[in-house]
């Protein structure tokens, strides 16, 4: 499923993130990597040095998404300093994601 | 001088002795109070004693009484807001914490094995 | 088994309490310390079936209040999301509560009245688990009230003295003050959902509402509940309207102020907002208003923190600040968060209590900071642990403290609005003054050059056996429960969020790296301040006389900012007044007397008196009575027709009886 405005799909469907009791607000397109997560640390009891790799897997997709967001807010704030000065910037200083308009 | 004023007047000095002595002991456990590593304290004793020791030679009562409220007055300026009690004196951290039970009266504290027990 | 938890101890209490003249105090500390570790075993199987084990377990267990719709039972509610915070806390309060049965039993030894103690004790240890795992806030509510109790009965145990009556009596209606906005609160809470069952309150708070009550502002009813609530926690948790019965309570002995002021009954306040974390999450004026109070609270008490000489003081306000820290984590959403350090602030303050107990316990109840020194050669033992406690509070790094505090002022500074802003620089300055002070306690009672008494010295002893077991466990949570727990914090536990307000993600990777570093950089600088000033270079103590600034910013922060001293000259002085001139003399013993019992008493006495003389014995009398009473008699039996429209029985009656109701 496409999400607006950004390179990740959403894979996880609402079905199997109510089953697996994911939180509201983890169920992004990151939580098809939580749940199995989240079934690794249940099964070592939550030791900390145990599920190194899906923790690593779900906090590398974690911070691409904080990435994006980020660049986001940084193209709002220049959109909204370009209004205020009248004028358009011809080259681009930010990048954009893949399925930005 | 008379015989009573000379009585009055040793008197009224002995009083004042009395009141410097006061004064002396309280400043230097207040000075205690402030300084609480040893050296520093040394150090501040002395000077203490010093401001004491340069009026030592002053004769005339009225001087005298007006440097004796000086001083009171400084050392209530300079006074500790948290001084430190020995704990069992009156304000200290254990006064009266367990005091004994009045005579006549006979606790058990502990059937058969007191001796196990300090009261 | 989850029924045990809370009622084993209450059963040693009671044994301890009622036959402790039998068992004596040996047998009265056995009793109780078992009975509570078996607690503690038992919570940690619950804890391991609820957490990692996912199952929750909800047990009703029979009705206590029905009446039509209020209807409060008793239940043990241990569900993995709602309340992980509910295991959480029975592990803290029963393992800490049982370590410092096992040290009183050394530390009282010498004391007669220790069966007492033991019983007091475990008073606390009952009422603790029953306000955590109540599933509606009646329970809570009797939960509450009952650790208010154990405080107080705690703190009096050395009741013929004079400052443990008065600072008993300071924490019983300073928390009360706070009871006073909890009990409205959840009165509110009934009006508003019609129930006070948890479960319910919880499906239906995110339904929307008007604004209910408008003084000159729109007031939510939610954001009321939420503020009265708040209140409640102010009082319990100690934080700044309420902070004053905190050091007081230091009168108490040193096993009660590790449970009750580490672990215990100042972290219930904590655990309500995060047990009533969906209800708190809609407001979010009510949120800043918990934000603010927390940072405040944890400047004000660190700053009052640093220039106290008391041993247990300097340890009571850390605590106060670190509860600061715990609200206002509270405050910018992230429960678990604050649960978690509520966990690794028990362990880390108890060591820090119970180990300063140990120092006062050597030094014959010597209290008094200045008076303390080079102590680390005489009992390297404590040192150890005292050093272990103080370096995991500061946030030293991979330690306890360090994996909670540091990620709550993370999580502060990214929360990017203004209360969040403000509690990331005053936890920060906090941070600066909390190490401040903890080298301060390090340097003054264990390194510097000796000011104690050569009494105190000559008899010193390092900790005996049964104290020394409670430390070196303590010791090993509060090193290294931080890095055990941490994950499990995160997912598991996670009491209830709004999607908008998780900040998680964000601060691991969007906070930039000099703000993660600077409650290090202020940590360290605290520390190398202390070392100057304390044991090297220790001519700025000088300042305080000399100058009259520094004399009285000296009294400012050593008299807790002249709080009490405020506070008792306004409001308690009126209160006390109004309490003993008007309630009590004018009204209880005035009016309510007269009208009541000892009124009529008087009145019916004198009355009987008075018809009794009527029996004077003199024949002439009796027949001028009769002759009257027939005249009479017959005059009303005649005219009753036209009198009886003008004549009120009861209002004849008061005449008759107002006619003998003379002057007293």
């Amino acid at each position: 499923m496409e999400v607006e405005g950004s390179s990740k799909k959403m894979i996880a469907t609402q079905a199997e993130m109510v089953e697996a009791k994911v939180p509201i607000p983890y169920r992004d397109q990151c939580a098809h990597l939580l749940i199995p997560l989240n079934k690794c640390r249940q099964a070592e009891l939550y030791l900390p040095w145990k599920c190194e790799t899906e923790r690593h897997i779900y906090e590398k997709c974690e911070y691409e998404l904080v990435m994006e967001r980020m660049i986001k807010m940084q193209k709002i704030r220049e959109q909204e300093a370009n209004l205020k000065s009248g004028k358009k910037s011809p080259i681009p200083l930010i990048p954009n994601t893949a399925n930005a308009s | 001088m008379s015989l009573a004023s000379t009585a009055g007047y040793v008197a009224r000095r002995a009083a004042q002795r009395e009141r410097v002595r006061i004064l002396y002991r309280r400043a230097l456990k207040d000075t205690l109070n402030w300084a609480v590593h040893r050296h520093l304290f040394y150090q501040d004793a002395s000077e203490l004693r010093e401001r004491f020791e340069v009026h030592k030679h002053v004769e005339d009562p009225d001087t005298i009484d007006r440097m004796i409220e000086d001083g009171e007055a400084q050392y209530n300026k300079w006074r500790h807001p948290d001084p430190y009690i020995v704990p069992w004196a009156p304000g200290g951290s254990k006064f009266t914490r367990n005091p004994t039970p009045p005579s006549g009266i006979e606790i058990v504290y502990n059937f058969g094995r007191e001796d196990h027990l300090e009261n | 088994m989850y029924l045990l938890i809370v009622f084993l101890p209450l059963l040693g209490s009671s044994v301890a309490g009622f036959f402790g003249r039998f068992l004596g105090s040996e047998g009265s500390a056995i009793m109780t310390t078992t009975c509570v570790s078996f607690s503690s075993i038992l919570s940690l199987i619950a804890f391991y079936e609820v957490a990692p084990g996912a199952s929750a377990c909800y047990l009703r267990i029979a009705p206590w209040v029905s009446s039509e719709m209020f209807d409060a039972s008793w239940g043990f509610f241990g569900d993995r999301e709602v309340t992980g915070p509910t295991v959480v806390m029975l592990i803290v309060v029963t393992s800490i509560s049982s370590l410092v049965h096992l040290y009183s039993i050394s530390y009282m030894s010498e004391d007669p009245h220790s069966p007492r103690f033991m019983c007091y004790l475990s008073i606390l240890t009952f009422f603790m688990p029953m306000l955590v795992t109540g599933d509606n806030s009646l329970q809570l509510f009797l939960g509450w009230e009952g650790v208010g109790l154990a405080s107080y009965l705690l703190i009096h145990f050395w009741f013929t003295r004079l400052q443990a009556d008065k600072a008993a009596i300071k924490a019983m209606p300073v928390n009360r003050v706070g009871d006073f906005g909890l009990a409205p609160g959840i009165s509110g809470c009934f009006t508003l959902f019609q129930t006070v069952d948890f479960s319910t309150i919880f499906a239906c708070a995110s339904a929307p509402r008007n604004s209910w009550i408008s003084c000159n502002m729109r007031l939510n009813a939610i954001t009321l509940i939420c503020i009265l609530l708040l209140i409640g926690a102010v009082g319990k948790s100690a934080q700044i309207g309420s902070h004053t019965w905190s050091p007081d309570a230091m009168e108490g002995p040193t096993p009660v102020s590790a449970s009750i002021h580490a672990a215990t009954m100042v972290t219930a306040g904590v655990f309500m907002i995060a047990r009533c974390s969906p209800l708190f999450e809609y407001p979010p004026t009510a949120l800043i208003v918990i934000t603010f109070a927390g940072a405040t609270t944890s400047f004000l008490a660190a700053t009052t923190g640093i220039l106290q000489n008391d041993l247990k003081r300097v340890i009571a306000y850390s605590t106060c600040s670190q509860l600061g820290y715990m609200i206002f984590a509270c405050g910018i959403s992230n429960y678990s968060v604050s649960v978690f350090h509520l966990m690794n602030h028990a362990f880390f303050k108890a060591l820090l209590f119970l180990s300063a107990g140990s120092v006062i316990h050597a030094m014959s109840d010597e209290q008094d900071m200045r008076k303390m020194g080079g102590l680390a050669s005489s009992f390297p033992f404590t040192y150890a642990m005292m050093l272990m406690g103080s370096l995991s509070l500061i946030g030293f790094p991979f330690l306890t403290g360090f994996y909670s505090k540091d990620v709550i002022l993370e999580l502060a500074y990214t929360k990017y609005t203004i209360s969040g802003n403000f509690a990331f620089w005053l936890g920060s300055v906090s941070v600066l003054f909390t190490s401040y002070y903890s080298f301060r306690l390090l340097f003054l009672t264990f390194i510097v050059p000796t000011n104690s008494f050569g009494r105190d010295i000559l008899r010193c002893h390092d900790a005996p056996i049964p104290m020394a077991i409670p430390l070196i466990l303590l010791a090993l949570g509060s090193l290294f429960v931080g890095y055990l727990a941490k994950v499990s914090n995160f997912w598991a536990n996670s009491p209830f969020v709004l999607p908008k307000n998780e900040i998680l993600a964000e601060s691991e990777f969007a906070a930039p790296t000099i703000t993660k570093l600077i409650p290090i950089l202020f940590s360290t600088s605290g520390a190398s301040v202390a070392y100057n000033v304390n044991p090297v270079a220790d001519q700025f103590q000088r300042a305080f006389q000399t100058s009259t600034f520094c004399n009285r910013l000296y009294s400012f922060f050593n008299k807790r900012w002249f709080f009490d001293q405020v506070l008792n000259d306004f409001l308690v002085r009126s209160f006390l007044r109004f309490g003993y001139e008007v309630s009590f003399e004018a009204l209880d013993k005035g009016a309510i007397e007269i009208l009541g019992p000892y009124g009529i008493s008087y009145t019916f006495r004198r009355l009987a008196e008075r018809i009794s003389k009527l029996q004077s014995g003199f024949v002439y009398h009796y027949a001028f009575a009769m002759l009257l009473g027939s005249t009479l008699f017959v005059t009303f039996s005649r005219m009753w027709d036209s009198l009886s429209s003008w004549v009120d029985n009861r209002s004849s009656f008061i005449l008759i009886v107002s006619r003998f109701y003379n002057n007293k």
